[in-house]
């Protein structure tokens, strides 16, 4: 029993990063209907970016401090640049070039970084076992679920509570109907792509501790990412937090019992979903 | 409708990243001059999990050009490097390649044992000589190996053998197993289910987990909860570093002993003393080996990349200086050479070693390295950049310690 609640928790803790990237496919899915195929590319370059900062300034905290804003400012000249003309054009236009913009950021790390990845370290500060009463469990970890929890909260607030909040909310619902409403819909479109670029941005940093960085970790995830976003219903925000939480303690359970099958469990669920419940765990009609 | 088209659309672009592989390569050519040139295609992993080790085997096959002034007797000789990226597929199409368009006379390079078996079967297509420079069960056997195949890496069981007995009568009997869920894994565990009982051990589980994983916190507590006395991690490359890593944070380190089944230097750097101090692996190479040879071999190396060689570097390097000499001493065609290098005995990066005749597998000793702290490095280690290990055991190479030639049914 013991061994079970353990392997729960690692599960929450294994989820929280996915959950991460996937409420930030979700967000510019749901208010731009673009599936952001590079969103593993800046997970990764986000991962790379706090490593760099780590190295110039000695500490992990400027990584994480920082990494949310550069990735935000990237996210949006990306936005204006790449994404903007092909909004008049058929919808598979965006996914064709942000599955190109994935091997282009990839090569470029590859070439200016090197194929090899480095490693990165915990904080020091949190480089010690933190008791949790049934288990003791690395406090970096604890903390990466902690945070990735107060990213959540924070963004519900921000969507729940705020008036640019409203607007994402009901672009999402209804895009054209804001657009009549004299919405400047052009405006938005560029923050939400940014803001979701800058979660897989933070997402990255916080990972990079655990997996280490280097050029393939966005295309390892990605996939997983999406599958999140599939099976808590696609645009659905508390869809995608209880996916990728529900899908970390599925793995780990199974990593427990029959590790083999672990890595198909995420792709099982989602057959399962889209085949007895289409719109997700909790999307809408 | 939308979620359709969405869904349509996400189905297929997986399709497409599932398809889709980056064919990119490098290619390195010595000199060509004369009428006969001599072209060595390696076929490595320079991206992936095992990309360190690719690296590392693409700077040996340089190395070792540039220590031929890319001559081998009066033949002209390069090397072709290209990345499979550990694919199989990728594997065999670039070995094609190098086959077909760039015409080469040798195949060499792997670092995974399932690319290994593609390479192979196209030098055995096409008839030219293809030495195996990663660990693999499968080379030296029925029905991978040729005339013109070569093994110049040890077989997974070799190592086990070597290394169980001092595992057993040093560390602890209690054995659990983290393994990489492919065929080298598999090879490895084969063995060890085999050797650990016989020197003494009990096995208390196993655990297979895919190539590439990079999150290894699902697999720590069962770990724990099986309570060995050591640990034997089989993942190699990023899996090997990220597992220790997050091991670290567990404090597994703590409480059971921690054995890699196969060190390597890349891996310690990127994983960094604080990982590594304490922990026990098994290597086949270690730059600090007292042989001529070998400090040649790392003196060499480390005025050409500035810093000490990995294992896997030695391994290519070594095959490429095998080729050279049997071209330079006129055993060009592919018989000609695999009758020359059946049955011979070398002494180049990693000291002696043999080729057995029924086979072609090489024999070499094993190493059981310890892990220094960084306040050990400089005294023990031999750099206090580099010296990660200190070698507490050599195990010379032994007929023992591979099937012989009548249970390969090869004598």
């Amino acid at each position: 029993m013991h061994l079970i609640v353990n392997q729960v928790f690692t599960g929450i803790v294994s989820g929280a990063v996915l959950v991460l990237l996937a409420l930030g496919l979700n967000l510019i899915f749901g208010f731009m209907e673009i599936i952001n195929f590079s969103h593993g590319a800046f997970f990764m370059l986000g991962a790379y970016v706090g490593f760099y900062l780590l190295t110039a300034f000695g500490s992990f905290w400027w990584g994480l401090a920082l990494v949310p804003l550069l990735l935000l400012l990237l996210g949006a000249a990306v936005e204006r640049t790449l994404i903007k003309p092909l909004y008049r054009r058929s919808a598979v236009d965006p996914l064709l070039l942000t599955f190109g913009l994935t091997y282009i950021v990839t090569q470029l790390v590859e070439m200016i970084a090197g194929k090899q990845g480095e490693t990165v370290n915990a904080p020091s500060q949190l480089n010690f076992q933190l008791p949790l009463g049934f288990t003791s469990y690395p406090a970096y970890l604890t903390f990466v679920a902690v945070l990735a929890g107060l990213i959540v909260l924070g963004l519900w607030l921000l969507l729940e509570r705020t008036s640019l909040g409203l607007i994402i909310r009901a672009g999402i619902r209804d895009s054209t109907m804001i657009q009549i409403l004299g919405i400047d819909f052009d405006r938005f479109r560029v923050l939400v792509f940014a803001l979701g670029i800058a979660l897989a941005g933070v997402a990255g940093v916080l990972n990079s501790p655990v997996t280490g960085v280097y050029p393939e970790m966005g295309n390892d995830i990605l996939i997983t990412a999406f599958v999140v976003v599939v099976v808590g219903g696609m645009g659905s925000f508390w869809g995608a937090v209880l996916s990728g939480l529900v899908i970390g303690v599925l793995v780990s359970l199974t990593t427990l019992f029959a590790s083999v099958y672990a890595s198909i469990v995420p792709f099982v669920l989602m057959i399962l979903v889209m085949t007895f419940r289409p719109r997700g765990l909790l999307g809408t009609t | 409708m939308r979620g359709g088209l969405a869904r349509a659309a996400l189905l297929a672009a997986s399709a497409l990243v599932a398809a889709c592989g980056v064919a990119g390569g490098q290619s390195t050519a010595g000199g060509s001059t004369s009428s006969t040139p001599i072209r060595i295609g390696v076929v490595t992993g320079l991206t992936g999990t095992y990309a360190q080790l690719g690296e590392a085997q693409q700077n040996g096959a340089q190395l070792a050009i540039q220590e031929l002034h890319g001559k081998a007797g009066n033949h002209p000789i390069s090397v072709l490097v290209r990345d499979d990226q550990i694919k199989p597929d990728l594997a065999l199409s670039q070995a094609k390649s190098l086959v077909q368009v760039n015409k080469v006379d040798f195949l060499t390079g792997c670092v995974s044992a399932a690319t290994t078996v593609a390479i192979n079967q196209v030098a055995k297509q096409a008839g030219i000589p293809y030495l195996g420079t990663c660990q693999t069960e499968a080379l030296n056997r029925s029905p991978d190996f040729g005339p013109t195949t070569f093994h110049i890496a040890p077989l997974p069981s070799q190592d086990v053998n070597a290394i169980m007995p001092w595992i057993c009568q040093n560390l602890g009997k209690r054995l659990y197993f983290l393994q990489p869920d492919y065929a080298w894994g598999h090879e490895q565990y084969d063995a060890e289910q085999k050797a650990a009982p016989a020197d003494g051990c009990t096995i208390a589980g196993v655990t297979f987990a895919p190539l590439g994983t990079s999150d290894w916190t699902p697999y720590i507590p069962k770990i724990e909860a099986a309570n060995p006395e050591v640990l034997m991690v089989g993942p190699a490359g990023n899996d090997q570093v990220s597992f220790l890593k997050q091991a670290k944070q567990f404090n597994l380190q703590s409480r059971m002993k921690i054995f890699q089944f196969l060190e390597d230097l890349s891996f310690d750097e990127q994983m960094g003393f604080d990982v590594t101090a304490g922990t026990y692996g098994a290597t086949n190479f270690y730059w600090t080996i007292k042989d001529p040879g070998t400090q040649k071999f790392v003196k060499d190396y480390e005025k050409a990349y500035g810093k000490p060689p990995s294992g896997y570097a030695a391994y290519v390097y070594n095959a490429v200086m095998l080729i050279a000499k049997e071209v330079a001493a006129g055993h060009v065609t592919p018989s000609q050479f695999s009758r020359a290098l059946a049955g011979s005995r070398f002494d180049l990066a990693e000291g002696p070693e043999s080729i057995r005749a029924c086979d072609h597998q090489s024999f070499q000793p094993t190493y059981i390295v310890q892990g220094l702290t960084q306040d050990e490095a400089a005294s023990k280690g031999g750099s206090a950049t580099y010296g990660y290990r200190s070698i507490v055991r050599t195990i010379p190479a032994s007929e023992q310690q591979a099937p012989s030639c009548s249970e390969l049914g090869l004598s």
